[in-house]
């Protein structure tokens, strides 16, 4: 599986974040996959994994809600929609392999993530749902890391507080993509990244936004680098007897 | 999940961390054993598959005379055959730890799933199961002029911040929990329980350093 995924929860808002690397196929990986998209002013869409039919999952999402606006106008309602459409997209990139002759190895996942604010429960709320079944979690109070998460999980219980604000947590979602990216060869590329705040609503951040966050980053990578060196290189000696 | 071994070698011997039952014999757990003086062979993910291919083909059919590398050579071979003639698919590991006569170091693994087959040769560390975590850390905090004792810190370290991560559980069970060493000269031995439990405390201490020293990273107007 691809990709570095998340949706982090400020106390004043949401993070989506994600890389942008596809690999598999024909060529290796490519760094420009399109993998989140705005679904309305308060609503975001993310999804990992499979490149192709995800995108057609997150994009064809967004042309439902446009197409029925009365309906699909809160949180809810949207991912209650939201499923059919990604298993929709899933089933029909699975029919065309398989009407192609293609085998689908059996370790492909896609996923896709949904985050906003839910005006009607005047909370931010996020919700996943991954293949084969793809059945909602949903995840009221926590955050969501999906896909190559381990490294961030890591870093998130060491770096992350609750009363964290939705800028503070847009560096840290950087910082988590860039230091999965140089262990991980599958989580790389130009960073996507949008911002969910009751004021302001779904704001995507622009790439000189994240170039700027990446620069101010720079201190934090030789810093964390050089805590966790120190860690292990202070001088206390180990004693203790090896054997019974 | 299988369980978890990691391994990290040093100038002066190797550090081994092992998810695994402690028995009632201290220098026993199921799924790590010597096969000569300076070999030792691991395996993980299922177990009881792991036990069968040992006795039924590896002690039986494999020169356990010779080194780490010769032994892991032959084993190979007679696993792939044994796993393609009676289709299994596992998930099966093995790791070898141990020494070529010339004192050189050497960490090999096969592995096997479905229908892929892999063998690896490790350095400076190898991992039972692949967690992008475990290379993560051991890239940040390996040096390679690093003793073996820290190297036991580190495993240590490696191995616990995996399992918090993994299962989301920050209750370390020492029951399951074992370090060992592999010296050059010494041979393979493990850590006693008041041995390992000192090095996983003396790694709570460090975590905690950790996250007092990162606790400013990312706030307002820094």
């Amino acid at each position: 599986m691809m990709t570095l995924a998340m949706a982090l929860r400020a106390y004043d808002g949401l993070v989506l974040a994600t890389d942008s690397r596809a690999t598999g196929g024909p060529r290796l990986s490519v760094d420009t996959s399109e993998k989140f998209l705005q679904v309305n002013r308060d609503i975001g869409v993310m999804t990992y994994g499979l490149a192709g039919p995800g995108y057609t999952g997150i994009s064809r999402l967004v042309e439902t809600v446009k197409s029925k606006r009365e309906e699909l106008t809160y949180f809810r309602p949207i991912a209650d929609a939201a499923g059919g459409v990604f298993r929709g997209a899933y089933n029909e990139w699975l029919d065309t392999e398989k009407q192609a002759g293609r085998e689908v190895p059996p370790g492909l996942t896609i996923g896709f993530i949904l985050g906003g604010y839910d005006s009607a429960a005047n909370q931010f709320k996020i919700s996943h749902w991954e293949s084969p079944e793809f059945r909602e979690r949903q995840f009221p109070d926590g955050d969501l890391l999906a896909a190559q998460w381990y490294i961030a999980r890591f870093l998130l219980n060491k770096l992350f507080y609750p009363e964290i604000s939705v800028e503070q947590l847009s560096e840290l979602a950087v910082f988590l993509l860039v230091e999965t990216a140089t262990s991980e060869p599958t989580v790389g590329g130009p960073l996507q990244l949008a911002t969910i705040t009751l004021s302001q609503g779904f704001q995507r951040l622009h790439e000189q936004d994240i170039n700027e966050i990446l620069r101010r980053n720079q201190k934090r990578f030789c810093l964390f680098r050089k805590v966790l060196l120190n860690i292990f290189t202070d001088e206390t000696p180990f004693v203790a007897s090896w054997r019974q | 999940m299988g369980n978890m071994i990691v391994g990290i070698q040093t100038l002066n011997g190797i550090a081994i961390a092992v998810e695994s039952p402690r028995l009632a014999d201290p220098n026993v757990t199921p799924n790590v054993i010597a096969l000569n003086q300076d070999t030792v062979l691991a395996y993980h993910e299922t177990l009881s598959l792991g036990e069968h291919m040992v006795e039924a083909i590896l002690r039986p059919k494999v020169d356990l005379g010779g080194d780490v590398v010769s032994i892991a050579t032959q084993a190979d071979n007679l696993f792939k055959g044994f796993v393609g003639q009676n289709q299994m698919t596992g998930p099966i590991g093995f790791l070898f730890f141990g020494y070529t006569p010339s004192g050189q170091g050497a960490m090999l693994g096969w592995f096997h799933a479905g229908d892929q087959t892999r063998t690896t040769r490790f350095f400076p560390f190898c991992m039972s199961r692949s967690c992008s975590l475990v290379g993560y850390l051991v890239k940040k905090l390996y040096t390679p002029d690093i003793s073996l004792s820290k190297a036991l810190e580190l495993v240590a370290y490696v191995m616990t911040q995996s399992r918090i991560v993994l299962t989301g559980t920050t209750i370390m069970e020492y029951d399951q929990f074992n370090l060992a060493v592999f010296h050059p000269d010494q041979g393979f031995c493990w850590l006693s329980k008041g041995a390992t439990e000192s090095i996983v405390g003396r790694n709570e201490e460090r975590d905690r350093a950790l996250r007092i020293k990162c606790a400013e990273l990312f706030i307002e107007g820094d």
